[in-house]
């Protein structure tokens, strides 16, 4: 009996024990990580303080270099004249809105101009071209064979896109060309990514069989077997606020831009009404 | 309490305190742990999505995520209801491609591992969880929680052996219930209790203390004593191995009467019975004078002056003395301390006398 008691108490302690000591965390918080920040050299303004009108925020459609581009302005003069600090993002662009576009959320944007114009119509009244690129050629890319366009060529193979539909290159581009040559939904094995890097890292592991990519696509291990898909894709443009209306500031802007020229390369950039630079 | 018994005390005290304690840590940090697995998995996966998703190169997002990551999670407050863990902090340890599926939480490192689909693969972000121990809560709750069990282990009755089993199964035969059963085994050892259950004296002790008339002290005080029977006229009471008992005022006096013949052994304590048509008044006059000195009834003071000493008064106070006695000692008891008889041969008729030595026959006032 006594042994009975202790056990029934030592359980019940138990069950105290572990309702009593049970921990939890209060909730998190966990910050969007498509943005970089610095500060500009004398500020006494934390660049991550949500002071927007403060910082010089450009919005890109990759984070490849985000971080130098950033430092790299964060040092220029004309930037540290107006600016705390500089806000380098890449936000997924299908989350731009037409209250971004209207209230200026950001100094410069990197995205097609159609896009943008469907968005706001009179997009021309809040921004100017800061670089223009002439189109550019996507290709289909294997590493098993050149891809020949028809239909039978696609059936059952594996063909990776990304999910987001604002893709021209890994999205769009390769969906058009299927239908022109007559490959149906079901025919081929559609692959979806959430991102550019998970896509190429696939194509290299086997995983996939087929994707699309410009002429800087490469690989060191193994030839990459290519056919035009299409030859005059529009590439994106950067536009940056009127009011940012200095020839220094823009120029020192392209200038950290040009950090991104081998993402297009091969491709002709046309700076707009910035000839001084 | 024994010096013995405190030490034993002690090192369960302290044992339990251990164990309670890593216990304790132990659900701590991983309900914890759990908690920001699941907090983790929840938003973590969205926001390497949306980091990565124009990314051509994994290396470069994650140096900038690791950053960020680690500030935000750089101080986490951490709450229990025993606040057992004081603070903690999440270090992001590393993120990798093409972890393997089923490995959300790393059992060989303790660590959180945080899992999300990409393309055809898994990824994993790993983290580390360290928390700082609040010890005085810990070790203060936990020898509470000792203090406790050990109070509840002393309170409760200890296990009966074989033999106890069986003694206490003896006791419960005579019709002693279980509780006091259980006092009267705490009581006294195996060994102590296996000669007295044949006393008895002391079986009669245990029912008396069972039926609450007297405490197991003064049982035990019964069962130690002499076989002897003590009168005590002035109360009118006789208190026999220890048993006090009351009896009315008048077959008292015809018991103490008996007694004193008893113990001064004149006709060897016998008493012959007067006839039945000839009450004896030489006989009548000691039993006045004691119930004179010590306030005998009256009414029976007078009847014995006016009428001597009848046979059937005798019987009649002897077989009130004897109804008491069995009442109070039950027969077997009783019968050492009541009346034998026998037949006078000469007159034929019949004496009696106390059937105890005069040596065990106590009298406060031995002589009248």
């Amino acid at each position: 009996m006594r042994l009975a008691v202790l056990s029934g108490a030592g359980v019940v302690c138990l069950l105290i024990l572990f309702i009593v000591s049970r921990h939890s965390s209060s909730e998190l918080e966990l910050g969007h990580y498509y943005q970089h920040f610095c500060d500009t050299p004398g500020s006494n303004m934390p660049a991550a303080q949500p002071s927007n009108s403060k910082r010089l925020r450009l919005l890109l459609v990759t984070p490849a270099m985000a971080s130098d581009i950033a430092t790299l302005l964060c040092d220029r003069a004309s930037v540290r004249e107006q600016f705390s600090g500089v806000e380098v993002s890449w936000r997924p662009r299908m989350e731009l809105s037409a209250n971004d576009l209207v209230n200026e959320n950001y100094d410069v944007i990197w995205n097609r101009e159609h896009f943008l114009t469907g968005l706001l119509p009179d997009l021309h009244d809040y921004y100017d071209t800061l670089l223009h690129y002439d189109n550019y050629a996507v290709f289909w890319l294997s590493l098993q064979s050149t891809p020949v366009m028809t239909a039978e060529y696609f059936r059952g193979r594996r063909i990776g896109l990304l999910s987001d539909v604002s893709s021209h290159t890994h999205h769009l581009l390769p969906l058009r060309s299927l239908k022109a040559v007559n490959a149906h939904q079901g025919d081929f094995d559609p692959v979806f990514f959430d991102d550019t890097s998970a896509l190429y890292d696939s194509f290299y592991r086997g995983e996939i069989d087929l994707m699309t990519g410009g002429l800087s696509f490469a690989s060191e291990d193994q030839p990459v077997y290519r056919t035009l898909l299409d030859n005059s894709a529009t590439a994106a443009t950067f536009f940056i606020r009127k009011e940012l209306h200095r020839p220094q500031l823009r120029c020192d802007i392209i200038d950290a831009l040009e950090l991104l020229a081998p993402l297009w390369q091969g491709i002709e950039s046309h700076p707009h009404g910035s000839e001084a630079c | 309490m024994s010096s013995r018994k405190m030490l034993c005390m002690a090192t369960g005290v302290l044992a339990i305190t251990l164990i309670a304690s890593v216990l304790s840590v132990l659900i701590a940090m991983t309900s914890a742990r759990l908690d920001i697995q699941a907090q983790l998995a929840d938003q973590l996966p969205e926001r390497l999505s949306e980091a990565m998703r124009y990314s051509f190169a994994d290396r470069e997002v994650f140096a900038h995520v690791n950053q960020q990551i680690s500030e935000d999670l750089a101080q986490v407050r951490i709450k229990g209801l025993l606040p057992v863990l004081e603070s903690c902090q999440i270090r992001l340890i590393r993120l990798t491609q093409h972890a393997p599926e089923n490995h959300a939480l790393s059992a060989d490192t303790g660590n959180i591992a945080v899992n999300w689909s990409r393309g055809r693969g898994i990824d994993q972000a790993e983290f580390a969880l360290d928390c700082q121990i609040n010890f005085p809560a810990l070790i203060g709750s936990h020898v509470a929680i000792a203090l406790m069990l050990m109070g509840i282990w002393c309170l409760l009755p200890a296990p009966l052996g074989t033999d106890q089993k069986r003694l206490s199964d003896v006791l419960l035969d005579h019709g002693i219930p279980a509780p006091a059963v259980q006092q009267i085994l705490q009581k006294t050892t195996p060994e102590q209790l296996q000669h007295l259950i044949e006393d008895p004296w002391f079986i009669l002790a245990m029912r008396k203390f069972a039926n609450a008339e007297i405490n197991l002290d003064s049982a035990f005080v019964i069962t130690a004593s002499a076989p002897t029977v003590s009168f005590f006229h002035s109360a009118h009471q006789v208190v026999i191995h220890g048993i006090t008992i009351i009896l009315p005022k008048t077959p008292y006096f015809y018991f103490a009467w008996y007694a004193l013949q008893r113990r001064q052994n004149t006709h060897e304590g016998w008493i012959l019975n007067p006839a039945v048509d000839r009450p004896d008044r030489r006989l009548a006059t000691t039993l006045i004078n004691l119930m004179e000195r010590f306030g005998g009834h009256q009414k029976a003071i007078n009847d014995l002056k006016e009428h001597g000493l009848r046979s059937k008064i005798l019987d009649q106070n002897r077989n009130k003395i004897k109804e008491e006695l069995v009442a109070a000692l039950g027969d077997e008891l009783a019968a050492g301390f009541l009346f034998e008889t026998e037949r006078d041969s000469r007159s034929s008729r019949y004496r009696y006398r106390l059937c105890c030595p005069p040596s065990n026959i106590l009298l406060d006032t031995p002589t009248i």
